[in-house]
């Protein structure tokens, strides 16, 4: 019944309960936000299940150990977002350029003839962001795919909201030209 | 390309929007191309959306929030838990040392005379002076006594009218 009253709690809410040291609060909030953390982590950093498990725990445990820092005036999600965020950028500057992991557009196009599956479709469009530079990759990601607003993403990234709109018409054509394949006439 | 272009393509497909919303549209892309972003953006969303976190990773953080939670509280003394090993040690040491108090023997204490010489300072008064002062008084022969006027040659009150006026006006 506790868990159930929980449940209906705002996120700020749940963060206040966890401060006061109700761990059942921290489930819900796990439950809310851990496959979607999972999600962003595993796009962002390159399709690699295992860092995505092992950045996602690293999120959650930074609430875990200092739920205080977190002020309940601002927005739990976006609040979220940017510690994400930030767990990244730490990872792009510790990995060296020539580990990202682009997929050779070659191998696709080699089956482009034979089959239009949605597969081969997901595969490109992978690899399409994967091209993206780490600023555009991560408005990208946070616009289309995590479906934040433009101003939540100004707020999580720390960029005026017209550098966000500016990187992510420029992401969007760049990913749009590198499926002009699939464009039916 | 306006934001609002980019939001119905990531809701709605070219038959989807209305006739007014078409005609937007169409004035800074054709239809062809709507389309394909619609496609594009309906892939992107739909891209890895089937990925979940492992099951035990919830576990794991939960059982991680249980452990800080025990940490961060102050724990009562005698609810503590220490090692065996410690507790152990410590009641070795407490019979240890009991067995070697007592094999130690009682200290005699011998009554021992002590003579100490004090002096004692006394005042004492050895003599004391007296001073009198005496008056004396010496007796003459009036005759033999001369008094002299200070101004023989003074003026009487009764020869200065105007002096005598000021007297007797001091006196009203």
């Amino acid at each position: 019944m506790f868990k159930k009253a929980l449940e209906q709690y705002s996120d700020e809410a749940l963060m206040r309960e966890l401060a006061k040291g109700k761990q059942q609060a921290f489930g819900v909030l796990y439950d809310r936000y851990g496959p979607r953390m999972y999600r962003y982590f595993y796009r962002m950093l390159w399709q690699d299940a295992g860092k995505a498990e092992d950045f996602t725990q690293e999120l959650f445990l930074k609430i875990i150990e200092k739920p205080q820092s977190f002020d309940p005036s601002r927005n739990f999600c976006t609040w979220l977002y940017t510690l994400a965020a930030n767990l990244c950028k730490n990872e792009y500057r510790r990995k060296k350029p020539g580990e990202f992991g682009v997929m050779d557009q070659g191998i696709l196009f080699e089956n482009f003839s034979e089959t239009m599956d949605q597969q081969l479709f997901d595969q490109q469009l992978r690899s399409a962001i994967d091209r993206l530079s780490t600023n555009h990759r991560k408005c990208f990601i946070l616009r289309y795919q995590e479906e934040r607003s433009v101003a939540e993403i100004a707020t999580i990234i720390g960029c005026p909201e017209g550098t966000i709109k500016s990187r992510l018409h420029y992401a969007l054509q760049q990913v749009s030209q590198h499926l002009e394949a699939w464009k039916t006439h | 390309m306006d934001m609002k272009i980019e939001d119905w393509a990531m809701e709605r497909d070219w038959a989807a929007l209305s006739h007014l919303e078409q005609t937007h549209v169409l004035t800074q892309m054709s239809q062809t191309e709507y389309q394909h972003l619609h496609q594009c953006m309906q892939g992107i969303k739909a891209l890895d959306a089937e990925v979940q976190p492992p099951v035990q990773l919830r576990a794991r953080l939960m059982e991680q929030l249980a452990v800080q939670e025990k940490i961060g509280k102050p724990q009562i003394w005698w609810q503590r838990q220490i090692p065996l090993w410690q507790a152990a040690a410590a009641i070795l040491l407490g019979v240890l040392s009991t067995f070697w108090i007592s094999r130690l023997e009682p200290k005699v204490i011998e009554p021992t005379v002590v003579q100490v010489r004090d002096t004692l300072l006394q005042e004492k008064l050895v003599w004391r002076e007296r001073i009198v002062q005496k008056t004396v008084v010496v007796y003459r022969d009036r005759d033999s006594v001369r008094v002299t006027p200070n101004n023989p040659k003074g003026v009487s009150l009764e020869d200065a009218p105007e002096l005598l006026g000021l007297f007797t006006q001091a006196e009203k």
